[in-house]
């Protein structure tokens, strides 16, 4: 009696080749849809650019972009139930008879099935995708830079492992669950738990822990929770991907990895004959409805903190209790299918309630785990943005350099600030944040509020230890070459938008020449901003790289900046010009009325004509201030008015040149 | 040989086999039986290295068979639903066996489809249930494997193409000394084709001989006393079953038919008649002696 005996690993190659067969229909999906997700939309969009240009078809590049987000929902979808089928022996007990009777180990079926189906969920979009992005840039090399290509290549490696994420943790799913559908739900509950109670976490902290604004902390948490974690980062910060940012990366790697071994030994130890259940082990069921529990009890508590004033907030509460509560049972009845078990239900639903509670005091006594004390070392931070405003005199401080005594000093005040912004706070106080760029590309950020009467303090603390003069010297030294504009918005000065090198140069010098001399006794009458091209890395808490304030003692810099008012604007403000509105106020109910909302570069020269009589004046309210105001949108600064020692002038030379509508409006 | 040492399995406390022990040698046909739930289905599936047993040996040649490649390329098991199949065309499936099972014979496979004349084409979906029996059973016997394993082998199969059937079986334990072990309801099936058969009953063995001594082990008794027929007065008798209508008394005794009648004719008996049971007979007594209800049967 003779038989023929193969190796397992021949076997194993067989399996494997023999999936991909029985693939064959998810195969030719993907294909289709990897087609359509990147290659045809890049073409369209390269078509669609080059017809823009001649200035045509809006319609093409939006049908692109809906191609490729119905594509890669489709291809997420194909990810989420592909493990359904590649274990299809784990839902029907006659596909467990023909699989498992098969001359393979566990873990050959396992990894067998596991490839097999990545093959076919990865390999069209990775095949279809790369090259066709080349393939587009050598066409359209014309319309497209490198640097969106490069852009889009993290783009879609980004998407390559969020649908990755999606193939290894329904698997994960599908290992402990017996049946496709749970298999398929609990997947998109597990997907969106995790992140979920993350987020909520970071809510409930940020609304209860003075000075915690986590806002960028939670970005980088969530980024590395794939696939939903990273796509609602991604989302929220419009271009930040995952590729370009190693720890977050190298944690969603590590994530999947644990994932991925999570379902090898699961599989090992998974019976046969659990096939057909809605779990194959009672332990996944209970941590999954815990999972899902906790995560609606945070959402609980957030709205219920949102909504704050008792009674509405007590109403959600109850309500969302009661919700939850009904099919949280039903699920037990499903899983059990005994009445007399119910009490395991209710046990587990109290104690996820008391455990969301707990954690909620855990945040809120450690500070959000500690961020609310948290003071990065400044031997870690590559830039810092120090930013301070104070509400009542509508003054405001914006600090942003790479200076390393400046780092130091930001670090040494936010230290300083933390005792001081832990108190309870009034209805508007005043504002300091600290946002850290570090050097392994994380941003870490704090705001905390202050109330008015520690403002001074605040103030001095960063005033006393040379913080203006430090931001200064910065200006001096790296601003300056490559310095776009700057902007003079503020309080008493005349208003300034210097592109003027010579200008700019002038008055940064006198505020150089001003700060060395600075004893410490003058009042601040404004500021100076500085804008540079800032670094696309960092978020919007970089965008301006430095304001310096101004003393009523600076002599030379007043000097200078009289100066400019007189000489009327030196520069070409109405590139920044959309749209401006002229309005006066009214005098029998106080209000304001506004005589001209336009986009019209004829009125808009109105700005220019009106520069050396125009300020922005702290004192001015809205029920009685006395000028003509002019707004204008489209840039950044603040409402600009004409002081009334300047308005008899103004109104002459508006008079003169244009004919403007009646303040009623007629 | 296949092996079952000790083995015990059970689904969420319902012992589907308490410490069973099973030996079936090679080249035999060997018959399953016993009442539903009794561990007909789990057995079959341990042997195969489906399930793992919590507890004991399975061992086919003398090494375990869960996870174990070389084992399980000798072993084929065909279970009692063909619906995983549904997909599939003949042609698929051969594919399929073709695939894993390293002995797997072309010309048997060719010549079994022939034989039972099914369309390699067309998907096993829009087969009767018989015929992806039989798509089946040809996958089964061209697979080349030493060990061939049938739950409810015979179900969905006309009486001509059972015939034909079990005439492929023994064909390929005649050319290749395959061993072949199935589960049936259908005794007189499992009568006609297997030499040996274990009774299951509530996860135990009732028995594990060869129907032919089985056979001789088990007797039907017709005999009539002046009388009521007192059973305490044949204490040396095994006895099964009774069943009076009258004064004529059916028994229904373990043990050697000669000893038994010659008991009788001792105690008096007006007559005394010696008749063979059927299998289904054997298996219907000794189920009513472990308690499994047969009332308002009537024999």
């Amino acid at each position: 009696m003779t038989s023929t005996v193969s190796t397992d690993k021949g076997f194993f190659l067989k399996y494997y080749l023999y999936k991909l067969g029985v693939l064959k229909a998810h195969t030719v999906f993907s294909v289709i849809f990897s087609v359509l997700f990147l290659p045809a939309p890049v073409m369209l969009l390269g078509t669609a650019r080059r017809m823009l240009n001649s200035g045509s078809s809006y319609q093409v590049v939006s049908f692109a972009y809906m191609l490729m987000i119905l594509s890669l929902l489709v291809l997420s979808a194909l990810c989420l139930v592909t493990p359904s089928f590649v274990y299809s022996y784990y839902n029907k007990t006659d596909k467990t008879d023909m699989y498992g009777a098969l001359p393979l180990t566990r873990m050959q079926r396992f990894w067998g099935d596991w490839l097999a189906g990545l093959s076919v969920c990865l390999i069209p979009v990775t095949v279809f995708g790369v090259p066709s992005v080349m393939a587009a840039h050598a066409i359209f090399s014309d319309v497209f830079s490198w640097d969106d290509w490069g852009k889009t290549l993290k783009l879609f490696f980004m998407v390559l492992l969020c649908l990755a994420a999606i193939y290894i943790i329904s698997v994960f799913v599908a290992v402990c669950c017996g049946k496709a559908s749970s298999s398929v739900v609990f997947s998109v509950f597990v997907m969106g738990a995790l992140p979920a109670i993350v987020g909520m976490s970071a809510a409930i902290t940020y609304s209860r822990c003075q000075g915690v604004d986590i806002y960028e902390m939670v970005q980088e948490v969530l980024r590395a929770i794939p696939p939903v974690g990273t796509a609602v980062s991604f989302l929220a910060n419009s271009g930040v991907g995952i590729v370009d940012r190693p720890l977050a990366f190298l944690t969603a790697v590590l994530i999947l990895a644990a994932f991925t071994v999570g379902s090898c030994l699961l599989a090992k130890h998974r019976r046969a004959e659990r096939t057909g259940r809605q779990f194959a082990y009672n332990a996944a069921y209970h941590i999954i409805t815990v999972i899902l529990l906790i995560a609606v009890f945070e959402a609980v508590i957030m709205l219920s903190n949102s909504y704050a004033s008792g009674v509405l907030a007590g109403v959600i509460a109850a309500v969302a209790l009661v919700f939850t509560v009904l099919p949280l049972l039903f699920l037990e009845l499903l899983h059990y299918r005994s009445f007399k078990k119910l009490w395991i239900g209710l046990v587990k639903y109290v104690a996820c309630a008391g455990a969301s509670v707990l954690i909620y005091i855990l945040l809120l006594m450690g500070g959000g785990f500690g961020a609310a004390y948290y003071v990065p070392e400044a031997s870690d931070v590559e830039r810092v943005t120090v930013y301070f405003q104070n509400v009542e005199k509508d003054f405001s401080f914006e600090m942003n350099t790479d200076d390393r005594e400046c780092v130091q000093l930001a670090a040494d005040c936010h230290r300083r600030v933390i005792p001081e912004a832990t108190r309870q706070i009034s209805y508007s106080p005043s504002e300091i944040s600290f946002a850290y760029l570090m050097y392994d590309g994380t941003v870490v950020s704090r705001q905390y509020y202050v109330e008015e009467s520690d403002l001074p303090t605040v103030t001095d603390m960063f005033d006393d230890a040379g913080g203006f003069g430090k931001t200064l010297s910065f200006t001096q030294k790296d601003v300056q070459p490559d310095c776009d504009h700057v902007v003079v918005p503020s309080m008493e000065l005349p208003f300034a938008k210097l592109y003027n090198e010579k200008d700019r140069r002038e008055l940064l010098e006198a505020l150089a020449a001003d700060t060395a001399k600075d004893d410490g006794t003058g009042e601040m009458i404004g500021y100076v901003g500085i804008t540079t091209e800032h670094d696309e890395r960092v978020s919007d808490y970089f965008v301006f790289d430095g304001n310096v304030i101004i003393k009523d003692n600076y002599t030379e810099t007043l000097k200078v900046l009289e100066r400019l008012g007189e000489e009327g604007h030196p520069t070409d403000p109405l590139a920044d010009w959309t749209e401006m509105e002229l309005e006066v106020p009214d005098g029998e109910n106080g209000r304001q009325q506004y005589i001209l909302v336009s986009g019209d570069q004829n009125h808009c020269k109105l700005v220019e004509e009106l520069a050396g009589y125009m300020y922005a004046d702290p004192d001015a309210q809205s029920e009685d201030h006395t000028g003509i105001r002019i707004r204008y949108f489209g840039g950044y600064g603040p409402m600009l008015s004409i002081k009334p020692r300047y308005q008899q002038k103004a109104a002459e030379l508006l008079a003169s040149k244009y004919e403007l509508p009646q303040p009623d409006g007629e | 040989m296949i092996q079952i040492e000790n083995v015990s399995k059970s689904f969420d406390g319902f012992n589907a086999l308490d410490d069973f022990s099973l030996e079936i040698k090679d080249g035999s046909a060997f018959g399953l039986l016993g009442s539903n739930g009794a561990g007909k289905s789990t057995l079959l599936r341990l042997i195969a290295g489906i399930y793992r047993q919590d507890k004991g040996r399975v061992t086919v040649d003398g090494d375990p068979v869960y996870d174990n490649v070389s084992i399980k390329q000798n072993i084929y098991f065909v279970n009692d639903e063909t619906s995983q199949f549904n997909n599939m065309t003949i042609n698929n499936m051969k594919t399929f066996v073709k695939t894993f099972y390293p002995s797997y014979s072309e010309e048997k496979f060719q010549k079994l489809l022939k034989v039972l004349n099914l369309p390699a084409d067309k998907k096993l979906s829009t087969f009767s249930k018989g015929m992806r029996r039989q798509a089946a059973m040809v996958c089964a016997l061209s697979s080349g494997c030493r060990y061939l394993l049938f739950d409810e082998a015979f179900d969905g199969l006309d009486p001509t193409m059972r015939i034909i059937v079990k005439r492929m079986m023994i064909d390929a334990m005649v050319e290749n000394g395959t061993t072949v072990v199935i589960s049936s309801h259908n005794l007189k099936e499992i009568e006609e084709f297997c030499d040996t058969a274990g009774l299951l009953h509530k996860g135990k063995l009732i028995f594990n001989r060869e129907l032919d001594s089985l056979r001789g082990d088990i007797c039907k008794i017709q005999t009539s006393f002046e009388g009521e027929f007192d059973k305490e007065k044949f204490p040396r008798l095994d006895i099964l079953h009774i069943q009076q209508t009258g004064s004529v008394v059916n028994l229904i005794v373990r043990g050697d038919s000669e000893q038994a009648a010659a008991e009788i004719n001792g105690r008096g008996a007006l007559f005394c008649d010696v008749m063979p049971l059927s299998l289904e007979e054997v298996f219907i007594y000794e189920m009513e002696v472990r308690g499994y209800d047969f009332d308002g049967i009537d024999r």
